[in-house]
């Protein structure tokens, strides 16, 4: 089994530190400002994605990490400052997340909410098109 | 079922698509999988040129290598998926995936695969837009369960 390192982003706050400090899992975590880090055997992430994911329902947003905790190579303290690499996007996705976390709440309850299909892309006409190059060239 | 996203580092379609039951492909497990590899042949990220020699399988030897380089470690994700969820207009693509033309060259693999896609827009601070957002994923994840046909399949 491999280590693996996972972010537990919060929409907003949840005491999740203490709550897997009482369990006892067999991880390593770290407070962040936007939730925790949690990094540990792939069989115990598990366990504790399931319990977070139970225990605090929508309100937390779980994903994978690539590097491990405190890497030197992308850890604030050893690169002289400034935001993490990736951290743009991830603070951005953030100020989603009520929104996100009321959509799911109300998933069970609006069934029958009406999806509007989001515009895909088209293929062009041929005729249009050779009439396009027609009127190019006359 | 494997399912691609992009942008392949989104915190949000990687927890939505775990959270309704399938496997997301995301970059993170790419890169875990090269900065934490035990032999270390070319630090501090360990990328070599194999890598971008990987990436002529998709695009030209007069590409650049910034552009090979990002598609030897995400074009083989989209190889191996069954569906893909593509979030148009992502106007943060920063740090692995700020590449305008490998954004391009991914959707347009992703077509050509001919997968089940589902093209979506991140909701801009309203209610109507993040419902019409989880409910569509809802929907487009739940029919690839039941083995219905959806998106351009």
């Amino acid at each position: 089994m491999s280590k693996v390192t996972k972010m537990v982003v919060v929409s907003s706050y949840a005491p999740i530190l203490s709550k897997i400090y009482k369990l006892q899992f067999d991880l390593t975590i770290k407070e962040t400002c936007f939730g925790v880090l949690i990094s540990g055997e792939e069989e115990e992430m598990k366990r504790a994605t399931d319990y977070m994911r139970n225990e605090f329902g929508n309100g937390v947003f779980i994903k994978e990490r690539g590097f491990p905790m405190g890497d030197v190579r992308r850890c604030r303290a050893d690169r002289g400052g400034g935001a993490r690499p990736g951290f743009y996007q991830l603070e951005r996705e953030i100020k989603m997340l009520p929104l996100i976390e009321d959509s799911l709440n109300n998933l069970d309850e609006e069934v029958d909410y009406k999806i509007h299909p989001y515009d895909q892309d088209k293929k062009m006409n041929a005729i249009k098109l050779q009439k396009m190059i027609e009127g190019m060239y006359k | 079922m494997k399912v691609f996203i992009f942008p392949p580092t989104s915190l949000i379609l990687s927890d939505l698509v775990e959270r309704f039951g399938h496997e997301p492909l995301v970059m993170m497990r790419v890169i875990r999988d090269k900065v934490t590899d035990l032999s270390l042949d070319s630090p501090p990220l360990n990328v070599t040129p194999e890598d971008v020699k990987a990436g002529l399988k998709y695009a030209a030897v007069d590409t650049p290598p910034g552009v090979r380089g990002r598609l030897a470690l995400i074009a083989p994700l989209i190889e191996n998926a069954d569906a893909a969820i593509i979030v148009r207009n992502a106007d943060y693509s920063f740090g692995c995936v700020g590449c305008a033309r490998t954004n391009e060259y991914l959707r347009y693999m992703v077509k050509r695969r001919g997968i089940p896609t589902l093209e979506v827009e991140y909701p801009k601070e309203n209610e109507e837009d993040a419902k019409n957002f989880v409910y569509s994923i809802e929907k487009f994840l739940r029919d690839l369960k039941e083995g219905k046909k959806n998106g351009r399949d």
